[in-house]
């Protein structure tokens, strides 16, 4: 990867002269990151490369240009601009930056709101840089956001707040959903009520605002389809008490886990609910019963067929550098999970987008990540062979139109040459 | 390769009848192959595996009864054949250290510090779940042993992964005799042995007992002395470890327990020794264990290190990468699962351990033959698997690329010349031969 050495002015070139940059090195932190900012009128262009849309195919040996922090334009025959940072990338893959549907990310201790426990200089930030992940969605206690790995930059790190509401629902625990559904139950009626209060209130002035039931504000957001419920099933029985939900609610659900989603792949379907799955994931099945259960690598190709939407996230959701991880089993080798769907037989296409479009539809940040398309986020990797062949390595990372990984300038892996 | 088929049609002539004869079921199978990954020693100096392209198998009574390109080597009548021409044929892969078959209460005996008599032969529970799904993921041999929470946890098994034949599921009994040199044992707190020099006085204190117990009656069977040692059946044991039978397998991690794991077991009592996991830094005695050709390293189930603790150099450290790169060979690669938990990597998985081994910086090669033929060389039982070659078992595994790319699934594996898996619509068998 060779970029142009053409310095734009007011470019940062050495760490004093960043503002965060600088905070780092006082800190005592190494700066893994050419960092490359772009002044907000100047086009770059990543040239020659195969260009992976995940909307509209595959452009061999095309040109993608950003401007203001946004994809401009793409191409086969595009010409790039004189003045343009050009970025040769020929006999490379780029695709859009992966998005994770779940993970640790940039947080650091704890915090009510999101934005107060951001850590623009943690680890996981830089390996998550590495990796090619450019949206991560982190929930931590009641706060949840989508979070882009932006190295040094606070202020471009949040996409998105309140993104999924987390609910515990399970047939086996039968006293819990009992407890939901009054929940939920006292909720709608709240909202019936609500809404005759509102139609009524100018005629007769004497009727009072119905009261909110205590506890039932988190389900508010749900039952009117501003919020989408984020609900852990892995067992046939569980998704089908999930599914229930839907029916009686009419809430939009995503399925976490969902193990065994592929024996009732059509009941998923019907409701057009999405699922989180981990293609590799191990399950006995139920001796005790006729029908099909346990696990299968088959579970993305079986949901796939049947019209469910879904993502695909490894076992473990960190960023590992720990000893005590056993690698290629999290965020940083989210490609191999998605082998293991292929290899279950779902498609490459498919499998593409479980990891970049589809999650960022189901986190609802699709206008902003997830394609290459003109307008949305320059959030970009370029790689160094097929995405999904095991010895392929991350070359460049690009978020929101700035260089923020470049392979060879960085310690992580520089060493590894295929 | 003419001398082969001319083998093979004697062998064909003498045994079709007595092959049938057995169960009343013929095992005799010829797979026509689009590739064949052999996996044997590589010659000399050679930087690429053995392939024959468009090559044939002949598989009867258990064993490879031949191989070779299509143009040399003849399918006898009455061979069922396995049409495998879309696909690349390749060695059952070899489990190097693991703990599935068994419970860990059973595998894990926390009395004494050194438990010579201990054999995990004895607890091996063929209905357990993570051993009988080890085939799904090509694993045909797996070496399963005592747990490290004593500095000898007694004696290892080697065990095929097919439980559908249980009298053959023993590969050898004694699969290799298990130490721990670090963390693990530390974990006991007041006893001799909570201490490293505690551990390597007791370790050194054991191996010289054994040692001259094993010499005395050397003496005696070479009739140097006519005085009988007195039988003491838990040294008996370690008889076989002296004699080079079988090998010694040392947990161990860091470059200080690698290196007294070179020391006391290779240097002082001239034994055959794995070195196994050798993470946290282990590869800083990589050069060393690269001197020795005794002395055979085996990583995981940590394969990948961040940061290593020999240098803070702020970058990942593929440990199959650091071990090769100092010249060590004789290099396997493991999953240490086990049965009660499943945080680790579970046992059909060991190729993706190689996956990443291969990933982080470890030639292709060389990841395959960690899990196949370095496996079985280092436990001394590579002239019955780890490579596809006349004779020996014929434990075979199906697939449509490599062992080591996860994109594609095990079609078919055969474990001692059985077909003991097939993947669900998988119909790679085309003829019947009756």
């Amino acid at each position: 990867m060779h970029r142009s050495d053409k310095r734009i002015p007011g470019h940062c070139q050495g760490l004093p002269r960043c503002g965060m940059g600088a905070v780092a090195a006082m800190i005592g932190l190494v700066c893994l990151i050419g960092s490359s900012t772009l002044a907000a009128d100047k086009i770059t262009a990543i040239r020659g490369g195969d260009l992976y849309t995940i909307t509209s195919g595959i452009i061999r040996n095309g040109t993608l240009l950003i401007k203001d922090g946004r994809i401009w334009k793409l191409g086969r025959d595009l010409s790039v601009p004189k003045d343009a940072q050009v970025i040769e990338a020929k006999g490379k893959i780029v695709m859009p930056g992966m998005v994770a549907i779940r993970g640790d990310l940039g947080i650091s201790g704890s915090a009510s709101k999101m934005a107060d426990a951001l850590d623009p200089f943690g680890q996981s930030v830089t390996f998550a840089l590495a990796s090619g992940v450019t949206s991560v969605y982190v929930s931590r206690g009641s706060a949840d956001a989508v979070i882009k790995p932006t190295y040094g930059d606070l202020d471009s790190m949040l996409l998105k707040e309140s993104v999924l509401q987390s609910l515990s629902v399970s047939n086996a625990q039968w006293l819990n959903k009992t407890n939901l559904l009054i929940a939920m139950r006292q909720a709608r009626t709240y909202l019936q009520d609500l809404a005759v209060y509102e139609r009524d209130k100018t005629a007769d002035k004497k009727t009072a605002p119905p009261k909110m039931p205590s506890d039932s504000r988190q389900y508010l957001s749900l039952l009117k389809g501003e919020a989408t419920a984020l609900i852990q099933a892995n067992a046939a029985r569980d998704i089908l008490g999930a599914l229930e939900l839907v029916d009686e609610f009419g809430i939009k659900m995503i399925l976490y886990g969902a193990v065994e989603a592929w024996t009732v792949a059509h009941e998923i379907a019907k409701r057009d609910v999405a699922v989180a799955i981990v293609p590799r994931a191990k399950q006995e099945s139920n001796e005790d019963i006729t029908a099909p259960s346990g696990s299968s690598l088959e579970n993305g190709a079986i949901l796939k067929r049947a019209g469910v939407r879904f993502a695909i996230i490894p076992p473990s959701t960190s960023f590992t550098a720990s000893n005590g991880g056993i690698a290629g089993r999290d965020l940083m080798t989210l490609p191999l999970e998605a082998a293991f769907a292929i290899s279950g037989g779902l498609d490459e296409q498919t499998a593409l987008e479980a990891i970049t479009l589809t999650p960022a539809q189901l986190l609802g940040v699709a206008d902003r990540v997830g394609s290459l398309q003109p307008g949305k986020d320059a959030d970009i990797i370029i790689l160094d062979g097929d995405p999904f062949h095991y010895n392929t390595f991350v070359q460049t990372t690009i978020i929101n139109g700035k260089i923020l990984y470049e392979k060879d300038k960085s310690t992580l892996f520089s060493f590894i040459q295929h | 390769m003419r001398r082969v088929v001319l083998f093979v049609l004697g062998i064909f002539l003498v045994c079709t009848a007595d092959v049938v004869a057995e169960s009343g079921k013929t095992y005799a199978y010829a797979i026509r192959a689009g590739k064949i990954l052999t996996m044997a020693p590589r010659a000399k100096g050679s930087k690429s595996l053995q392939v024959i392209n468009h090559g044939i198998i002949l598989v009867s009574q258990g064993k490879i009864e031949a191989l070779g390109p299509e143009s040399e080597v003849d399918i006898p009548s009455g061979y069922t054949i396995i049409e495998a021409g879309q696909y690349w044929v390749m060695p059952g892969i070899v489990e190097s250290h693991c703990h599935v078959g068994a419970d860990m209460g059973d595998l894990n005996d926390m009395v004494m510090q050194v438990n010579p008599e201990l054999r995990a032969s004895d607890v091996v529970w063929l209905d357990d779940l993570p051993y009988t799904k080890a085939i799904s993921g090509g694993v045909t041999t797996i070496h399963t042993m005592p747990g490290s929470g004593t500095n000898q946890g007694g004696f290892t098994v080697i065990i095929k992964t097919d439980p559908s034949d249980p009298d053959n599921v023993i590969l050898r009994e004694f699969g290799a005799m298990k130490a721990t040199q670090a963390f693990n044992p530390e974990r006991r707190g007041g006893d001799l042995g909570a201490t490293r020099m505690g551990m390597s006085w007791l370790l050194r204190q054991f191996l010289a007992q054994a040692r001259s117990y094993h010499e005395g009656w050397v003496a005696y069977e070479q009739g140097d002395t006519q005085e009988k040692p007195q039988f003491k059946p838990q040294w008996e044991n370690l008889r076989r470890v002296f004699n080079k039978e079988i090998p010694t397998i040392v947990h161990t991690y860091s470059t200080w327990g690698v290196m007294q794991t070179i020391r006391m077991f290779n240097d002082e009592n001239h034994l055959p020794v794995i070195a196994t996991h050798t993470a946290f830094g282990g590869y800083g005695a990589a050069r060393e264990a690269a001197k020795r050709p005794d002395v055979s390293i085996n990583i995981g189930p940590r394969v990948v290190e961040f940061r290593s603790s020999v240098e803070r150099d702020n970058r990942f450290h593929g440990m199959g990468a650091e071990y090769a790169q100092a010249g060590v060979k004789n290099l396997s690669i493991n999953t240490d699962s086990v049965s009660w938990t499943d945080s680790m990597a579970p046992q059909e998985e060991l190729a993706s351990q190689a996956t990443v081994s291969a990933r982080y910086g470890l030639d292709d090669q060389a990841a395959l033959e960690g899990i196949t033929i370095n496996a079985a060389r280092a436990l001394k039982i590579d002239q019955r698997v780890g490579s596809l070659e006349v004779g020996k078992d014929a434990d075979i595994v199906i697939k449509k690329t490599s062992l080591i790319d996860p994109t594609t699934p095990v079609e078919m594996v055969l474990v001692n010349g059985r077909i003991a898996y097939q993947r669900k619509d998988t119909d790679l068998i085309t003829e019947s031969p009756l």
